[in-house]
C-alpha cells in the first residue's frame, strides 16, 4: 500500500480562529479511512482544504507525489481527487442520468464538444447507466434530480462522486439525515466500491456505528488538531479520545 | 421539457417536429400571400429572435443575466454598416459585424465572468452603456447621435460566382430567413451538446460543476462570446435592413427587450425566445394602432407575466399539454407531473440549496 | 486652467452628486433590507420631481411645503407599490425582480407622459436662494450650497437613524436575519413597508430638490437609475457610506470629465465602476452578500 495523499502542517484561519491547526497525516491507498471528531473539530474545513474548496494559510497537500495545495477543484478532479457534499449539491433540474453524465463527459475530455448531441455518446451513456444501476437509481434516469426522495438524492450525490472515477474520494457525512434502510444502502455501496480497489474512500462522519463498521483506519480531530490516528480497536481504547468524546456531548 | 414522462416525451417530440416543419413551410411561402409590410415585420421578429436566443443561452441555460447585450448588438450593427459603406457585400458586412461583436464579447467577458449574479449583471449593464456612450460621442467614426445613414442593402455576393440582389424586401426576407434557420440550427446543436449540458450544470450548481471537473469560468466565457456573437448577428442584419444605425440601439432599454422577450416566451424552452419575439412584435404593432402608450401596455404585460406566469408562454402551453397527458394516463408516484420550473416552492428550495452551498464558497 | 475654474467645477460636481446620492441611498437601503433590486426606483425620483414642480411651479406653493407634500405623496404611492408588487417578488431570483421593476419603469414613464405631457420649463428660484456665495474667490450659487448641505445632512441623519436609534437597530437586525427577527416578535412585513417608504422618499427628495434648477421630463428617472445602480454597486450593495462615497466619486469625476475630457465623459462612470469592481469585487464597502 502506498501513500496516496500526504498532508503536512495544514492550517486554516478564520480571522484569529484556527479551524484547522497544523494537521499532518497520510492517507494510504486501498485503506478505507474515517475522519471523526466532535462538533466543531474542523472536519468539514479539513475536507474543504483537501478538495480545493478553500485555500490553506499554511502547510502542504501532496497527492500522488504532486503538490496540489493551491490547485483549483476542477483540476484536482481531473487528477483523481473528488468529494461529495454534506449539503445536497446536485444539479436539481437535470435528470439523474445527466447528473451522472456530466462528470463522465468531463473525465473523458468530451465536455468541450459543442456540436454533437450528448445523447449520441453511447459509450458515456452506457457508463452512466452502469453507475445508476450500481446505486439503484436506473429506473429514475429521466427524472429531474429535485424530484427524487431525500435518500435517493444522497445516493445520486454518491453516484456523481463515483462517476468521476476518482482515485481518492472524500465523503462528507454521506449518511446524514437518512433512515436506517437508506444508511445501509449507502454503506453497502461504499464497502463494495472500496473492495473493488479502484477508489480509496475517506469518510467524515459523526455516526460511530457507521465508522466502526466500515473503517480500516481512523483519524480523530479535536479543535482543529490531530488527536490520534490508529486502527478502530486502538482508537476505541485510546484514553484521550475517550476523554474528548465522553467529556463532551456524544453525537451518535 | 425534460420532465415529461417518456411516452409523453416521445409524442411531444414527433408533434413538435411536425410543428417546426409546418412553421418553416409557412415562412417560406409567406411572401406569396402577404404584403411587404408583413414581411418586414417578420424580418424584425427574426432579428429579435436571434438576439434573444443568444441572450437565453446565457440566461436560461447558463444562469447568467446579462443586461448589456444591446452593446454587442450595436457593435455588430455599426461595424457591418461601416463595412457596407465601403465594400458592398452583405456577407462581408455580416461576418465582420459578428466577428467584431464576438471579439468585444471576449474582452468584456473576461472582465465580467469572474463575478456572478448581481455584480455580473451590473457589469454587463455598465459595459453595454459604455458602448452606447462611445457610439454617441465618437462623432468622427460613428456619426454621433445622428448615426450612420445611407447604408446600402448590398447584394449577397457568394465567392464572386453568384450575386443575389437584396434591395427588395422580399429578397432580404429570404436572406434573413436563411440566416435565421442556420443560426437556430447551430444554437440547437450547441445547447444539446456536452458543452450545452455543462452550461446547465453550471446554472444548477456552480459548486458541483467545479467538483465534477468542469472549468466553470472558461465555459461561462464561451457562452458569453456566443451570446455576444448572436447579438452582433442581429445587429448586423439591422444595418442593411433599415439603411441607418443610431446609438439608441445600444441603450440599456434595448438590453431589457432581450430579457422581456425571453421571459415572455419562456426561459426554459429552447424556442421560448422565438415565441416571445413573435408575440412582442405583434403586440407592439397592434397596440400602437390603438394608443401611443404601447410601453405602458408592455409594462403591464411584463408585470402580469412575472406575477403569474413566470415560465412564459411556452411553459403555460407545456403545462396545459402535460395536464392533458397526465389525465389520459395514470402516473407512477415518483413521476407525478412536476411543478413549473419557476414555481415558488421549487424556487425557494433550490435557492436555499444554492445559497447554503455558496455561503461556504471562497473562490 | 485656473484654480477658480477647477474649484468651481469641483463644487458643481459635488452638488450634482447629491441628487445621485439621494437616489442611490434609497436603492441601497431597499436592497440591503428587503433584498430587492428595484429598477423602478428612478420612477419615484421622477414622481417626486413632477409633484414638487406641480405644487411649486404651477400652484405657486412655498418650496419647502411643495417638497414636503411631494415626499408624503410619493411615500404613499410607495406603500401601495410595495404591498402589491414588491412583496410577491421578494423571494424570487433577482432576474425576475429586475424584470418586474423594468416593467414598472415602462408603466410609470408612459403614465408621466400621459398625465403631465412633455418637457417643462424650470420655475423661478425662491428669493432666499437667489444669488451666489463667494468661496475662495469663486462665485457659487447659493442653492447649490444648500443642496450640498441637504445631502450631507441626510447622510448624517441616516447614519444616526441606523446606528443610534432603536428602530434603526431593529432594521439592521431584520436585514441580517429576518426569520430570527420575526421569531423575536418584529412585525417584519410592516418593517419592510416602512423601509421601502423611506427609500422612495429619499428618491423623491432627490427629484424634488432639483425643481428650481433642473428640468423635469419623463424618463429623467430612467436616465439616472443606471447611474444610481452603478454607484450602489461601486460603493457596495447595502452600504450607505458606500453609496455616499460612490456618488461623490462619480459626481466629482464626471464634472471634471466634462471639463477636461468631454468625449469620454459619458463613459467615465462605467469605466470607474469596472475598475473598482476589478480591485474590490464587492464594491468599496461591500461584503460578500448577493
Amino acid at each position: 500500500m502506498s501513500a496516496l495523499l500526504q498532508v503536512e502542517g495544514l492550517t486554516k484561519y478564520f480571522g484569529r480562529f484556527a479551524a484547522v491547526d497544523g494537521v499532518s497525516l497520510t492517507l494510504e491507498e486501498g485503506r478505507l479511512t474515517a475522519i471523526i471528531g466532535p462538533n466543531g473539530a474542523g472536519k468539514t474545513t479539513f475536507i474543504n482544504l483537501l478538495s480545493g474548496f478553500l485555500v490553506p494559510d499554511k502547510g502542504r497537500v501532496v497527492f500522488r507525489g504532486q503538490d496540489v495545495t493551491r490547485l483549483a477543484p476542477a483540476a484536482r478532479v481531473h487528477l483523481g481527487l473528488c468529494r461529495s457534499f454534506q449539503i445536497m449539491t446536485l444539479f436539481p433540474d437535470l435528470t439523474a442520468e445527466e447528473n451522472v453524465l456530466l462528470p463522465i463527459l468531463a473525465r473523458r475530455g468530451r465536455i468541450g464538444r459543442a456540436f454533437a448531441p450528448y445523447k449520441a455518446d453511447s459509450e458515456a451513456r452506457a457508463e452512466a447507466a452502469e453507475v445508476l444501476r450500481r446505486i439503484g437509481l436506473l429506473a429514475y434516469r429521466d427524472t429531474p434530480a429535485r424530484l427524487l426522495s431525500h435518500g435517493d438524492q444522497r445516493l445520486l450525490e454518491l453516484g456523481i462522486a463515483v462517476a468521476t472515477r476518482p482515485t481518492l474520494c472524500f465523503l462528507d457525512e454521506p449518511t446524514s439525515g437518512m433512515n436506517p434502510q437508506e444508511r445501509r444502502a449507502v454503506l453497502d455501496l461504499v464497502r463494495e466500491l472500496s473492495a473493488s480497489k479502484t477508489t480509496t474512500f475517506v469518510i467524515v462522519e459523526h455516526d460511530m456505528d457507521v465508522v466502526f463498521s466500515l473503517a480500516d483506519y481512523i483519524y480523530v480531530l479535536h479543535r482543529g488538531q490531530l488527536l490520534a490516528g490508529d486502527t478502530p480497536d486502538a482508537i476505541r481504547r485510546n484514553p484521550r479520545v475517550r476523554e474528548v468524546y465522553l467529556g463532551e456531548e456524544v453525537s451518535a | 421539457m425534460k420532465a415529461a414522462a417518456p411516452m409523453a416525451q416521445a409524442v411531444t417530440t414527433s408533434v413538435s417536429r411536425i410543428g417546426y416543419g409546418l412553421v418553416l413551410v409557412v415562412l417560406v411561402l409567406l411572401p406569396f400571400f402577404s404584403s411587404t409590410y408583413t414581411q418586414y415585420l417578420v424580418i424584425h421578429m427574426m432579428l429579435l429572435a436571434i438576439y434573444a436566443l443568444g441572450f437565453n443561452l446565457l440566461f436560461g441555460y447558463t444562469g447568467l443575466l446579462s443586461f448589456g447585450q444591446a452593446g454587442f448588438y450595436g457593435i455588430g450593427a455599426y461595424v457591418c454598416a461601416g463595412i457596407l459603406l465601403r465594400y458592398p457585400s452583405v456577407l462581408a458586412g455580416v461576418l465582420g459585424g459578428v466577428a467584431a461583436a464576438a471579439a468585444a464579447a471576449f474582452v468584456i467577458g473576461v472582465l465580467s465572468v469572474r463575478h456572478t449574479r448581481i455584480y455580473f449583471t451590473m457589469l454587463t449593464l455598465a459595459f453595454g452603456m459604455l458602448v452606447y456612450s462611445v457610439l454617441w460621442k465618437w462623432r468622427a467614426v460613428t456619426g454621433g447621435d445622428d448615426g450612420l445613414v445611407g447604408i446600402p442593402r448590398a447584394p449577397l455576393d457568394l465567392f464572386g460566382l453568384v450575386q443575389i440582389p437584396l434591395r427588395t424586401v422580399t429578397n432580404f426576407y429570404f436572406f434573413t430567413l436563411a440566416v435565421t434557420v442556420i443560426a437556430l440550427f447551430l444554437l440547437y446543436r450547441i445547447v444539446h451538446s456536452p458543452f450545452g449540458l455543462s452550461l446547465q450544470g453550471i446554472r444548477d450548481s456552480e459548486v458541483r460543476s467545479h467538483f465534477v471537473g468542469v472549468h466553470v469560468r472558461k465555459h461561462r466565457l464561451l457562452a458569453f462570446v456566443v451570446a455576444g456573437a448572436y447579438a452582433g448577428l442581429a445587429g448586423s442584419l439591422l444595418a442593411p435592413l433599415e439603411s441607418a444605425v443610431t446609438p439608441v440601439i445600444s441603450h440599456w432599454s434595448n438590453s431589457g427587450d432581450a430579457v422581456l422577450v425571453t421571459l415572455l416566451g419562456g426561459v426554459r424552452a429552447f424556442f421560448g425566445p422565438v415565441i416571445g419575439s413573435v408575440l412582442f412584435v405583434l403586440i407592439r404593432e397592434l397596440v400602437v394602432q390603438i394608443t401611443e402608450y404601447w410601453q405602458l401596455v408592455m409594462g403591464v404585460i411584463v408585470v402580469i407575466l412575472v406575477l403569474g406566469f413566470r415560465g412564459g408562454v411556452a411553459q403555460a402551453v407545456v403545462d396545459a399539454w402535460q395536464r392533458w397527458v397526465v389525465n389520459a394516463r395514470a402516473q407512477p408516484a415518483h413521476q407525478q407531473a412536476p411543478q413549473p420550473a419557476f414555481g415558488n416552492a421549487a424556487q425557494a428550495a433550490h435557492g436555499q440549496v444554492q445559497q447554503a452551498a455558496e455561503r461556504g464558497e471562497s473562490r | 486652467m485656473s484654480f477658480q475654474v477647477l474649484l468651481y467645477q469641483g463644487l458643481v460636481g459635488l452638488s450634482s452628486a447629491m441628487y445621485l446620492w439621494l437616489l442611490s441611498a434609497g436603492l441601497t437601503i431597499v436592497f440591503g433590507v428587503l433584498g430587492v433590486l428595484n429598477f423602478a426606483h428612478g420612477a419615484f425620483f421622477m414622481i417626486g420631481a413632477y409633484l414638487a414642480y406641480t405644487f411649486y411651479g404651477i400652484l405657486g406653493w412655498n418650496l419647502a411645503l411643495a417638497i414636503a407634500v411631494s415626499l408624503i405623496c410619493t411615500a404613499l404611492i410607495g406603500v401601495v407599490v410595495e404591498r402589491f408588487l414588491v412583496k410577491p417578488i421578494m423571494h424570487l431570483d433577482h432576474a425576475f425582480q429586475l424584470l418586474l421593476t423594468f416593467g414598472l419603469v415602462l408603466i410609470f414613464d408612459d403614465l408621466a407622459k400621459a398625465i403631465w405631457g412633455g418637457v417643462f420649463m424650470i420655475p423661478p428660484m425662491p428669493r432666499i436662494f437667489q444669488g451666489a456665495v463667494w468661496i475662495l474667490g469663486t462665485p457659487f450659487p447659493i442653492y447649490n450650497v444648500f443642496v450640498i448641505g441637504a445631502g450631507v445632512t441626510v447622510f448624517v441623519l441616516l447614519w444616526l437613524l441606523f446606528e443610534k436609534t432603536w428602530w434603526g437597530r431593529i432594521v439592521r437586525a431584520t436585514a441580517a436575519d429576518p426569520q430570527m427577527a420575526a421569531a423575536l416578535g418584529v412585525d417584519v412585513r410592516r418593517l419592510y413597508t416602512g423601509v421601502f417608504a423611506l427609500g422612495v422618499m429619499l428618491a423623491a427628495l432627490g427629484g424634488a430638490l432639483g425643481t428650481p434648477v433642473r428640468v423635469v421630463a419623463p424618463g429623467m428617472g430612467s436616465f439616472m437609475i443606471v447611474q444610481a445602480f452603478i454607484v450602489t454597486v461601486l460603493g457596495g450593495l447595502g452600504s450607505l457610506s458606500g453609496a455616499f462615497v460612490g456618488a461623490l466619486l462619480v459626481g466629482v469625476l464626471s464634472s471634471y470629465g466634462t471639463l477636461l475630457f468631454p468625449t469620454v465623459e459619458l463613459a467615465l462612470i462605467y469605466l470607474i465602476m469596472a475598475v473598482v469592481l476589478l480591485v474590490r469585487p464587492h464594491g468599496l464597502f461591500g461584503r460578500a452578500r448577493a
